[in-house]
């Protein structure tokens, strides 16, 4: 167990004295985590005026004296826990994290004799050095923004996943998080080497009946040359607690990214996902299925980033509102000046199931270059009477006819993700809407 | 595959030729020609020149609190906006003493100046009436005696005040209110000229209602104020078009267009915009839509260094209908920041946004877009499309759509499009016998076509002739 790091008070005006997490901190990290800490104090809140902050307040994510919560002392795999545990095999890794308070990582015998690491980052941060100084921060720095550089300087909890170059892994890696309140700073670094094949679920999960806490998550996904990576990110949470996420992938030459974001938990969720296509021939596919209902506020930012040229990237992003649900999409495809011959596609469609929801949807292009082929289209209304008539004629009840255009509308997103969790959607989707 | 491209298919000097076609200027002769800057002064000034109300000169002053207090937008172009110099601009010049009553009255330079551009000619024969603008009053006006008979008012905005001071005190200013934006408090507080035009119920104004304007002095701000009122069940099509000679210090031009459409009228608003490249324009146009009626935007933005003009239709009646078609083209180091906004109220209201751009060059067209459908408006349809075609790698385009939907019981849909002149496309065409030059101009004209067909006529042609000019011009 580390020492709690004790800060002095007036963090804005009075630089604060940073010290060392962990007593086995390296220099490097050091120097990054007070970057980030820097970084957090010094710069004003996002301005609402762009799109990006325009629908939910930044305010609700600030930590006033973050440096006093106990939430940010490290979290160290119990190794008690690992042996005990029988792990499922569903999973090629499993890992499960509860708040700062335990985690435990477990791994299949292929992916332990094929050369996977996957730990929690604070052993790779001590034991794989030269692997994690090389990635950590390099898609969300200290300087990307306030939240994220506040993740960098006070993350306590995370994982590393390494898979080796031409390592095929059939089993879906399961990562578990479940915050149980208070402040959460979750961290995940992926590195995919060249030719590797797999997939990932990220779960964040919490319960309704306690009280709301406040998740701050930041991955990191570096998908090498040929890769062919899966990235699930499932967002479960209760209903009072708040998360900000960014999620930053770079696609290497070749490679096929594909992610999916779904989303169901929080009072508020402000997620911003974005993929750099950095390769020659990246291809990135990313799809979402949110469903808000009650009074909660769903506000996803995508982002398709083209540097290099030949690149592919394809957005389907579904949005379901019932009762109050509001929902913000804001969506960006920039290709640059040197990205020759690219196809870009952004949809996104917005089912609104009764009055009282509210649906915005920004989807941007930023175009430099004439050698391209970019589409992207948005839509929004209610369900066509059509359908239902149809479907009532045929013996259907008005929910069932509902519930049936309902699971048409997300399947062609669904069908892109592993069984098991696709099974897990559909259940959450027919939960929201029953209820 | 490694085939050369020429990249110079008549493309890459389109309006470079702008300065020797349309760059002629008159030596300035001015009655009036203030002092640079803005304040209380100035605006004092102009409200005593013009002999106005009370109302409208606290009004100014107001407005130039306001301007004065405003920050810059922090949104779009904002290096471009923060080389503007307000105290560089003059921002009144009154050209002569009083408005000539007929065309023979008009001072000679300035009757060249319109010779040259080719407009009289087709506007003495076939229009309706003209108010031309020259500088900041309006110096010739014209209105066929029938339609004054129809009881239609087509007046110049200061003469409208006059004339219909109650009119205009009920209507002025409450579609765009002061403090919209900078720059509509900055024409709030030195507006000049402009139309006013009032259609009285029921009638239906058979042609076209023009005016033409143009800046003709260096560092000179044009602000004109065009307010419309169409009455119940009238009908108007306004148009207004644009060209200005080439300087070399930059002009801003930030007009004020208000248009009211009560219940069951109709009016269209076509614009032909065609600044020289160191014009900034940067303009509020807004309508309101009431009960039944039917408010469209024409909009073509080809010249200018920046424009920023996003035309605005409030529908606030049931069934109201609004539609807005624009074309942007930005030729090198032109930005052309356009788009539209549609604000649903009402039950069963329709709104569509059709917006094509072409960058060429370094140029770079933006469409910037907002939809915005409150609880309210039920059953409304809203229907956007935007294109946008490429001619270098060097160009840009961007699109930027907001939509804001409060209402479940609403049918949205968006659509956008980015790319270059197809290769089959060409390859079609240069195999049915036509040069590649051709084949592009028959491409471009076909990728504006939803706006030509939209013009009256001569405008078309107008168009059609200008891009074709400007194609042959950089072959020879």
């Amino acid at each position: 167990m580390g020492k709690s790091i004790t800060l002095g008070a007036g963090a804005k005006t009075n630089p604060v004295e940073f010290r060392a997490v962990d007593k086995h901190e390296p220099d490097w990290f050091y120097d990054l985590r007070k970057a980030g800490w820097e970084f957090y104090h010094d710069s004003p809140l996002p301005s609402r005026t762009v799109h990006l902050w325009r629908y939910t307040d930044p305010s609700m994510f600030v930590v006033e004296r973050p440096e006093d919560s106990k939430h940010i002392l490290p979290v160290i795999p119990d190794k008690s826990l690992t042996g005990k545990r029988k792990m499922s095999d569903r999973y090629s890794c499993f890992g499960y994290n509860q708040s700062d308070r335990q985690t435990v990582t477990q791994m299949d015998d292929k992916s332990r004799g094929g050369g996977v690491i996957f730990k929690d980052l604070y052993s790779g941060l001590r034991e794989n050095p030269e692997l994690v100084s090389g990635y950590l921060g390099g898609l969300a720095g200290y300087d990307f923004g306030k939240f994220e550089a506040l993740n960098l300087a006070l993350w306590n909890s995370g994982y590393l996943v390494y898979i080796p170059d031409n390592m095929i892994l059939e089993k879906p890696i399961y990562l578990h998080r479940q915050p149980t309140g208070g402040l959460s700073l979750f961290r995940l670094l992926v590195i995919a080497g060249m030719n590797s094949e797999f997939t990932l679920v990220d779960d964040y999960s919490g319960q309704d009946d306690r009280g709301g806490g406040l998740i701050n998550s930041v991955v990191e996904i570096f998908a090498g040359d040929v890769s062919k990576v899966r990235y699930v990110n499932f967002q479960r949470l209760g209903n009072a607690d708040k998360i900000s996420m960014t999620v930053r992938t770079k696609a290497g030459r070749d490679s096929e990214f594909k992610a999916v974001y779904a989303g169901f938990g929080g009072s508020s969720a402000k997620i911003n996902a974005g993929t750099v296509l950095a390769g020659r021939g990246a291809a990135s596919k990313m799809s979402g299925v949110i469903f808000a209902d009650g009074k909660q506020r769903m506000d996803y930012h995508t982002g398709h980033h083209h540097v290099s040229g030949d690149t592919y990237s394809d957005l389907d992003f579904k949005v379901i509102l019932k009762d109050k649900g509001k929902s913000a999409y804001t969506g960006l495809i920039r290709i640059e000046k040197e990205a020759l011959n690219c196809n870009a596609y952004q949809e996104n469609r917005n089912l609104m199931l009764n009055p009282g929801t509210k649906a915005e949807s920004i989807p941007e292009l930023e175009i430099m270059t004439d050698q391209v082929s970019c589409t992207h289209g948005a839509t929004m209304g209610p369900i066509d009477q059509d359908m239902i008539f149809y479907l009532k004629s045929r013996g259907f009840t008005e929910a069932e006819a509902v519930m049936t255009i309902v699971e048409g509308f997300v399947e062609t997103t669904l069908k892109n993700m592993p069984e098991d969790f696709s099974r897990e959607i559909r259940e959450k989707v027919a939960e929201k809407l029953e209820s | 595959m490694a085939e050369v491209i020429n990249r110079d298919n008549g493309l890459n000097d389109i309006g470079n030729d702008y300065a020797a076609k349309y760059g002629f200027h008159d030596p300035e002769e001015y009655f009036h020609k203030g002092a640079r800057g803005v304040n209380h002064e100035v605006v004092e000034m102009i409200s005593r020149m013009k002999n106005e109300p009370d109302w409208m000169r606290e009004f100014r002053h107001k407005a130039l609190d306001t301007f004065l207090a405003k920050p810059m937008p922090n949104w779009g172009d904002t290096e471009l906006m923060a080389s503007i110099d307000f105290d560089n601009i003059y921002y009144y010049i009154k050209p002569i003493e009083a408005q000539k009553k007929s065309w023979d009255d008009v001072p000679d330079n300035i009757k060249n100046t319109f010779d040259r551009l080719g407009i009289p000619e087709a506007e003495r024969k076939f229009l309706a009436g003209v108010s031309a603008q020259y500088e900041s009053e309006v110096v010739y006006h014209s209105l066929k005696e029938d339609l004054q008979k129809q009881g239609i008012v087509f007046l110049d905005m200061d003469s409208g005040l006059r004339e219909y001071p109650e009119i205009v005190k009920k209507y002025f200013s409450t579609v765009i209110p002061v403090a919209d934006n900078k720059f509509a408090a900055l024409n709030s507080a030195v507006w000049s000229g402009g139309s006013f035009i009032y259609v009285p119920p029921g009638v239906d104004v058979k042609i076209p209602l023009q005016a033409y304007f143009r800046i003709n002095a260096e560092n000179m701000g044009q602000f004109e104020r065009t307010l419309i009122i169409a009455d119940k069940g009238s009908r108007v099509h306004y148009i207004e078009g644009c060209t200005a000679p080439v300087y070399s210090t930059d002009s801003l031009h930030s007009a004020v267009v208000e248009l009211i459409a009560l219940e069951d009228a109709y009016i269209r608003y076509t614009t032909i915009q065609n600044w020289s490249r160191n014009i900034f324009n940067l303009v509020t146009k807004r309508a309101v839509a009431h009960r039944n009626s039917t408010v469209e935007w024409v909009d073509g933005n080809l010249g200018s260094k920046l424009t920023m003009k996003y035309p605005c239709i409030n529908l606030v009646g049931e069934g109201a209908k609004g539609e807005i078609l624009s074309i942007a083209f930005a030729g090198d180091d032109q930005h052309q920041d356009a788009g539209a906004k549609v604000i649903h109220s009402a039950p069963n209201t329709s709104s569509r946004i059709t917006s094509k751009s072409i960058s060429k060059g370094a140029g770079r067209a933006s469409y910037r877009g907002l939809v915005k459908v409150y609880p309210t408006a039920v059953k409304s349809k809203v229907s956007v499309e935007c294109d946008a075609l490429l001619l270098d790698p060097e160009s840009r385009s961007d699109t930027y759509p907001t939509m804001e939907i409060d209402s479940d019981d609403v049918r949205i849909e968006h659509e956008a499009r980015v790319s270059k002149v197809a290769e089959e496309q060409l390859f079609y065409l240069t195999s049915r016998g036509l040069t590649e030059d051709e084949a592009r101009l028959l491409i471009i004209n076909g990728f504006i076509e939803p706006f030509t067909k939209e013009l009256p006529m001569e405008y078309a042609v107008e168009l059609n002739r200008l891009i074709e000019l400007e194609m042959e011009g950089s072959v020879g």
